[in-house]
This record gives C-alpha cells, sequence and structure tokens, in this order.
C-alpha cells in the first residue's frame, strides 16, 4: 500500500478514498478471520477432550449397519480396539 | 467376662500423619477412658498387640495404610483390637475402612447411619455417641465472639452453592468460610485448618456455625465430631435436616432448617435464642450425654470380647479383602483429538495475532502510532491521594461495566482510585465509562482507552502502570465487589507485611451459583489447579519485582493469573486469604467451548518447564 499513485475508477485517489480503501480492504480480512475463528470453534465443539470408550464402539457399530463400507470401518475400528488391550497388557506387565 | 481385662489400660491407636480429625477423636477417647477410671495412652508408633490392654484403632483405614505391614500383621493386630470407624457410608473411605475390620470382635461407629451401614456389610457393631470432654471447652463471654458466622468443611460442589446464597447476608459481617479440597487428606498444616484446642478457640469465637452436607447423596449424615465440639464452645448450630442426631434434639440443641439463610439471618438477630440454644446444647454434650456415658458401656464390652475366643464373624464380613488404595482405573482415559485439539488452538492464537495485528494497522493509520491510548479523567482524580488503585479491564462489557464502577465507588472506609482501561472495546463500552465519569465527579477515575486491542494481560500490566496506590486490586469488567472488600483485603495486607497479594473468597453469580477463590494459599493447591482468581489486591512492589502479567505465551493464554501466582510460589512468595465472600464473580452459560482448555495438556507441561521447583504432582 505504498503506492502514492493509486488510482479509483481512473482518477488518483484522494487520501480520504486511499483510507476508506485501506480500511475496507482491513475489514474485509477482518472479516475472514472472524469466520475461520467460528469454523475453528465450531470444529473444537465437536472433539471431547475425554471420550468414552463405549460411545466410540457404539458409533461404529452403527456405522457399520448404516453403510455399506464395513471393511474400512472395521478396519478403523480394530486399530482404534487395539490400543485398548496394548494398555491393559501394559498396566497389567507393571504389577 | 474375661475378668483379667476388666479395667486394665486402654491403648487408643491413630495413625501419627494420618487426618487431624481422626487424631482429636482419639485424643477425646483418652480424655473419656481416664474419666472411666482406666489409664489411657495415645499410641502411634507400633500395632495393637494381644497384651492384656484393651485396644482401640481409630480410623483403622488410615492406621494401617500409612504403615508397611503385612496382610497377617494387620489381621492379627485386627484380632487384638476394635477398630473405631469415623467415615460416611457412600465415599469409597468407609469401604476401605471396613477391609481392616475382620478379625475385630465388633466395629465402632460414631454414626447412626454408618452403623447401621457396617451392620449390614455383616459386622458386630456399636454406636459411640460423641460427647463432650473436659478439654474442649474453651467457651468465653458471648459478646467476646467475634466471629459471627463460621463454616469448616471440605469444599463441594453442593456446599459451594449454598455458601454463595449467604453472601449478601454475610459481606457486612465477620464470617469465616473457611474450605479445603475434598480430594487430599488433611494433616494440619494446610492453610485454615485447625485442630485441638485451636479448634476449641476459633468455635468458641464464633456465635454460629453452618452446617452443611456434603453433597444431596449423604442423606443427611450428621457431622457428630464438628457438632459436639461446636455445642461444647457454646457455638450454636444452624444444620441443614439431618438423621442420627438422637439424643441431641432438633430446634432445642441445634437450630435445623432447609434455607440455611434465614435461619442464620434471624439468629444474628436474636441473641437471646442463640444463648438458649448454646446453652442448651452446651449442657446436652457436656453434662447429660457426655463422651464418657457411651464410652464406657463399649469399653467394658471390649475387655469381655477382646479376652474372649473369637467370635465367628457373621455374613460376608469375613470375605473382606484388605485395599490398600482406591483401584486406578485399568485404562488411561481415552483423548483421541488431543492432537487435533491442540492445532485447532493454534490455529485459533493465530487468528486472534492476525486481528491484533490489523487493529495495530489501522491505530497506526489513525493516530501515527500502534499504541496509541487516550486519557480521560475525571474532576476528582488529580487531587486523590489513593491508599488502593482498583484496575479494571473493559473489553465488550458495556452492558455491565457500570455496575462494577458502581460496586467499587460504593466502598466504605478506603480511599480508592479506578483505573479502566478499555482495550479496544467493540460495543458502546467507552462511551458508558466516560458518562459514568461524567456523572461522578468526585471519584477518583482515569479511562485509558486504546485503540488497538491488546489482550488481557497487557491491559492489566498497562492499567497497573498507572496505579498511584501501593497496592492494586485487580478486577474484570463485570464482576462486583462488596463494599467491605478493599478495606478489609487492605488490612490484611497490613497484617502480614511479606503477603506479596491478598485475596477473598467470591460469589459466583449469573447462571453457575458457588464460590471461587475460596481456599487457602497452599502451593501444592495451587500445582493442582488455579483456584485463586485474578480478583486479588496486589501490591505495586510485586508486580514490580516479578515482572507484571505473562505476555506474548500461547502456552499461558486465560492461564495468566495462574502462572502469576506459581511464580510468586517460586519465587518464595505468598498470598494471603480472607476467607470471607468479599466480591462477586459472574458467571455465563455459553455454547463457545473455553479456548485454553483446547490445549489444557500442552498448557500445563509449559507450567511446569517454567517452574520446575515447586511441588508438582506425579503424573
Amino acid at each position: 500500500m505504498d503506492d502514492a499513485t493509486t488510482e479509483v475508477d481512473g482518477q488518483p485517489a484522494t487520501a480520504p478514498e486511499r483510507s476508506a480503501d485501506i480500511d475496507a480492504l482491513l475489514d474485509g480480512i477482518q472479516r475472514e478471520s472472524e469466520q475461520r475463528r467460528r469454523a475453528l470453534q465450531a470444529l473444537a465443539a465437536e472433539l471431547p477432550a475425554v471420550q468414552s470408550r463405549r460411545v466410540v464402539v457404539v458409533a461404529m457399530l452403527r456405522d457399520v449397519r448404516a453403510t455399506a463400507n464395513v471393511k474400512d470401518i472395521a478396519a478403523r475400528a480394530g486399530r482404534k480396539l487395539l490400543r485398548a488391550p496394548r494398555a491393559i497388557v501394559r498396566r497389567l506387565g507393571g504389577r | 467376662m474375661s475378668t483379667e481385662r476388666a479395667g486394665s489400660p486402654v491403648n487408643v491407636f491413630v495413625a501419627p500423619a494420618g487426618n487431624g480429625f481422626m487424631r482429636d477423636i482419639a485424643s477425646w477417647i483418652v480424655e473419656a477412658s481416664v474419666q472411666t477410671g482406666r489409664s489411657a495412652a495415645l499410641v502411634t508408633d507400633r500395632l495393637p498387640a494381644d497384651d492384656l490392654s484393651t485396644n482401640l484403632v481409630v480410623a483403622p483405614h488410615e492406621f494401617y495404610l500409612l504403615r508397611d505391614d503385612t496382610d497377617d500383621e494387620i489381621r492379627r493386630a485386627a484380632r487384638c483390637s476394635v477398630p473405631v470407624c469415623t467415615e460416611q457410608p457412600g465415599t469409597p473411605w468407609f469401604l476401605l475402612s471396613l477391609g481392616f475390620c475382620v478379625g475385630s470382635p465388633f466395629v465402632i461407629d460414631i454414626n447412626a447411619t454408618a452403623t447401621t451401614a457396617i451392620e449390614r456389610a455383616g459386622f458386630e457393631v456399636g454406636r459411640l455417641a460423641l460427647g463432650g470432654v473436659p478439654s474442649m471447652d474453651h467457651r468465653r463471654d458471648p459478646d467476646q465472639r467475634d466471629i459471627d458466622v463460621l463454616f469448616l468443611g471440605g469444599e463441594t460442589p453442593s456446599r459451594a452453592r449454598k455458601l454463595a446464597g449467604l453472601a449478601p447476608l454475610l459481606w457486612d459481617r465477620h464470617a469465616e468460610i473457611r474450605l479445603f479440597p475434598s480430594t487430599r487428606p488433611i494433616v494440619g498444616t494446610e492453610p485454615g485448618v485447625v485442630f485441638g484446642p485451636d479448634k476449641y478457640e476459633l468455635l468458641a469465637r464464633s456465635s454460629i456455625l453452618v452446617n452443611l452436607h456434603r453433597d444431596e447423596t449423604d442423606h443427611g449424615y450428621f457431622e457428630w465430631a464438628r457438632m459436639v465440639e461446636a455445642m461444647a464452645n457454646g457455638c450454636v448450630v444452624v444444620s441443614e435436616p439431618s438423621t442420627g442426631f438422637e439424643p441431641l434434639r432438633r430446634d432445642r440443641h441445634f437450630v435445623e432448617t432447609r434455607d440455611v439463610a434465614a435461619a442464620v439471618a434471624e439468629l444474628l438477630d436474636d441473641p437471646e435464642r442463640r444463648r438458649s440454644v448454646a446453652e442448651a446444647a452446651h449442657l446436652a454434650v457436656m453434662v447429660e450425654h457426655p463422651l464418657v456415658a457411651s464410652l464406657a458401656p463399649l469399653l467394658e464390652r471390649a475387655e469381655h470380647d477382646l479376652g474372649a475366643a473369637p467370635a465367628p464373624t457373621r455374613r460376608g464380613g469375613a470375605r473382606r479383602r484388605i485395599v490398600r488404595d482406591h483401584p486406578p482405573p485399568l485404562l488411561p482415559a481415552y483423548t483421541p483429538y488431543s492432537d487435533v485439539r491442540l492445532r485447532i488452538y493454534e490455529a485459533l492464537m493465530k487468528e486472534t495475532a492476525l486481528q491484533r495485528d490489523l487493529d495495530a494497522v489501522r491505530c497506526r493509520l489513525r493516530h501515527g502510532s500502534p499504541d496509541h491510548v487516550e486519557q480521560f479523567v475525571s474532576d476528582g482524580y488529580a487531587a486523590a491521594a489513593p491508599e488502593v488503585t482498583v484496575v479494571v479491564t473493559l473489553f465488550d462489557y458495556a452492558d455491565v461495566v457500570e455496575d462494577t464502577l458502581a460496586s467499587v465507588i460504593a466502598s466504605t472506609d478506603v480511599d480508592a482510585e479506578i483505573v479502566i482501561v478499555d482495550d479496544h472495546s467493540r460495543d458502546d463500552g467507552r462511551r458508558v465509562v466516560r458518562s459514568f465519569i461524567d456523572r461522578h465527579p468526585s471519584a477518583a477515575v482515569l479511562l485509558l482507552a486504546c485503540d488497538a486491542n491488546r489482550g488481557l494481560p497487557a491491559a492489566r500490566n498497562l492499567a497497573i502502570s498507572h496505579a498511584r496506590a501501593d497496592r492494586v486490586m485487580v478486577m474484570d469488567a463485570d464482576n462486583l465487589l462488596y463494599p467491605s472488600c478493599l478495606r478489609k483485603l487492605s488490612d490484611a495486607l497490613d497484617a502480614d507485611p511479606d503477603a506479596a497479594f491478598a485475596y477473598a473468597t467470591l460469589e459466583a453469580f449469573g447462571d453457575h451459583a458457588g464460590l471461587v477463590s475460596a481456599m487457602g494459599w497452599h502451593v501444592p493447591w495451587l500445582c493442582d489447579r488455579n483456584y485463586i482468581d485474578a480478583q486479588a489486591m496486589v501490591r505495586t512492589r510485586t508486580w514490580e519485582r516479578h515482572g507484571g502479567y505473562r505476555t506474548g505465551d500461547d502456552l499461558v493464554h486465560g492461564w495468566e493469573d495462574w502462572e502469576l501466582w506459581l511464580r510468586i510460589a517460586a519465587g518464595g512468595g505468598h498470598g494471603i486469604h480472607v476467607p470471607q465472600i468479599l466480591g462477586r464473580y459472574r458467571t455465563q452459560a455459553t455454547s463457545m467451548i473455553s479456548v485454553s482448555n483446547l490445549a489444557a495438556p500442552a498448557m500445563q507441561s509449559h507450567l511446569r518447564e517454567l517452574h520446575p521447583n515447586l511441588p508438582w504432582n506425579e503424573r
């Protein structure tokens, strides 16, 4: 924005016009940032800090029933559920 | 009857480093045993042995757990002793304690509700109705009772909610609301916690003791120990409805009510009623039903049963295992989104930084500097010589900031100035403050109007840098003070010249009632969580020494006050708690997720790295 000869509609812009342009530009950036913030917050609200394993399993069973893509869901469920036995083995091994 | 044990010496076993309440109860049993004509001693350093003495073990789970004995040794000790249980049914400690009772001829408990539960668990049981012992009585003249209302107990959400309801009644009285965490054992070194003669002195200074149940699930458990101590010291008990208080009588020996605030208000205005209840209660626990009256038959039973062949334990009891700790969950907490949540947090912080940069550019275009601050002062500002500077940070609180400022200038017995920073609010807040200044010309008010948003910690630092007093009360623009707050906090700093800051309990109001900043300064508690709100009176020299609130560090965002308290602790400083409800903390239901919570694990790790020498809990 250091070009002193900014033109609006073919005429050199006056200082107040340039200032209005800059304000409009900044307002636009601000609006976009606000939109991103809202989107991020909405996303965060969907992701709990701690989740019940039971809820995960129930959700996966529901997915399996609702979709044809059983193979992918089963693989994903397997990966997630494997974490539990590993944790149990680690815990029991420490006793 | 086994005659060889009749009148035998009584040994009362209790953990030397356990909960202080248990040591008090053990000492009363020793004293009452001596009143029966027996010799008696408190024992903390060995297990009970079959040596013809009458052994009582107070709070067996604590006594045995804090030693390093085998299960066999514990069982042998249990066979030659009678446990005295004190825990409330429904708590994990109650179940834990039963495991250490197996093998004993019978179990003693101090509460009727608990004796029923123990009997149901398969044990023979005897009830020890707690009464007074002579050493408890520290009564003084009613005119010398300087504390109007006292509460002592573990902090629970239910208690906090009910105590908050007392705030409008108590701010101009001398109240002491002494809370401590319910999750840690209390050994007596914690702030506000007293035992033995110190506790009796405190009760003797108090007119009313408020008794609130731990939560809605404890079925009106009557806190016998606390009641008896209060009654022995002429302090009137106001309690929520309870069970198991017989032979005491409600409304004769204590006041029972569902509306504790109304009952306290009535009693405070009725010294004659207080006197009659206090006298009847004192007579009941010290003369009509002293501890010795209930203990004597139990000692005789113990002498008989300990000398006899072991009786078969009733159904279920013998099968109970010794459990040395509450078992941890088999699986750790499942946190599948922690990485994503941290990335969202980082992205949000970047957006915040971008918006501040935009604000700074606009400010520079308008004023030639990104740090431009416009100042407005009231007519009374220049001539004021304040004892306290109240700094208020304002960002989008146009609808409530006037109430906040009005609560500050309603302060009594103190010369205060207000420095308020408008951190470039997007609403009408600046105009509201200027209008307030115009309408209160005699108040000393300085408005620092920023044209670029700095963020809360930087705005607070800016306000404090303009303070003229040597102590600064930090406030947010949506919170309130009770009129006595500034005076009492300032007095607390006068009384403790080494204290870095002073804070009072706050009444949470709005969408969630409760208490904030309700516990005394204790560094181990502070490492567990931030229980002290920023609304505190800080010496300006503290702020100068420590460099103010930390800015520009995304991993303390929203936790800058906690970080400051930790920094003070790490530097050897301390805060002082005034255990009265002297401020109000506005709560609002919001659907917006707390930004700081998104990165809580990373932020906690960061705090540990910043202050590695503090007594952090093992993770």
